[in-house]
């Protein structure tokens, strides 16, 4: 599959998964075959007493299984380098959860979090690499850090 | 003010059918549910709105995607004007752990890598072009 090809599928799957828990694409991917980067935002806004969150991903794809193995593979390519960001209510980085898979990090933290309620030098090992788990660990965190008391336990 | 979390069986009487046909619709990834507690399941108001959505038919607007059409050169002077960096130099820098860990960073990580990786692809195809003349040369 031509990386140009990729990109999109794997766009329409990220739209996939945000759509699911009701995140809406605001402004137009953006694509770079050449390079193998997407870039795609989300967002959700403030409802039953919660936050507006957005999400950022970002993500450098290679055609070809990982010779390092570290990757799994996708329709051909894998992955090299992604961010995925999640802004929970208000702006700074303390109220974001990130994911970041970044092969120039010691091999424990090539694939590491930043949690939500930390500062951007906190990383934590993530064993994550799939953003359909991504988004529900991002909605727990949600869950668990917005509506610690919420009537329907 | 409603409840932003469902039980299971909140969710089955609000969809009219059964908890295990809840449940069904959590397994095949058509509904998300988080464990908030020991005491099982909760369905996100929000994701069930946005499943009944979706029966109603009513898929998400998607704006067209942005496909670049800049060339390489183009790319790299965009990110030089705004990091003051080369591609090369910025990764360099990253590697060494020199910059934030930031979000915007990163993003500027993965900009560098993906121009690097572009510009890996053009130095191949310059290649293969001077080795094809280096045999036409030696044909001659």
């Amino acid at each position: 599959m031509q990386m140009l090809d990729f990109l999109r599928r794997r766009a329409a799957h990220w739209h996939t998964v945000l759509d699911l828990y009701a995140y809406e694409l605001t402004v137009p991917d953006e694509i770079d075959s050449a390079g193998g980067r997407l870039r795609l935002r989300a967002t959700r806004p403030a409802s039953y007493g919660g936050p507006r969150t957005t999400i950022d991903v970002s993500e450098t794809w290679m055609s070809g299984s990982d010779p390092q193995g570290l990757m799994p593979t996708v329709d051909g390519h894998h992955l090299r380098r992604a961010s995925w960001h999640a802004q929970i209510g208000d702006e700074g980085a303390t109220s974001a959860e990130r994911l970041d898979i970044d092969r120039s990090k010691p091999a424990g933290l090539m694939r590491h979090r930043h949690p939500y309620g930390s500062p951007n030098n906190s990383r934590e090992h993530a064993t994550i690499s799939a953003p359909e788990a991504w988004m529900l660990h991002v909605e727990t965190v949600i869950s668990l850090e917005c509506y610690p008391q919420d009537k329907g336990d | 003010m409603q409840s932003a979390y469902m039980t299971i069986s909140e969710v089955a009487k609000d969809l009219g059918i059964s908890t295990s046909g809840v449940y069904k619709l959590i397994s095949r990834g058509r509904l998300p549910a988080i464990r908030r507690s020991e005491r099982g399941l909760r369905v996100p108001r929000v994701t069930l709105d946005a499943y009944k959505r979706r029966l109603q038919g009513r898929g998400p607007n998607l704006p067209p995607a942005v496909v670049s059409t800049a060339t390489l050169e183009e790319s790299r002077a965009a990110f030089e004007r705004e990091t003051g960096l080369s591609p090369t130099e910025w990764e360099s820098r990253w590697k060494a752990d020199r910059f934030e860990d930031s979000a915007e960073n990163m993003n500027l990580a993965i900009r560098a890598l993906s121009l690097l990786l572009h510009e890996r692809g053009e130095q191949q195809h310059t290649e293969n072009r001077h080795g094809d003349q280096r045999e036409r040369r030696t044909a001659a």
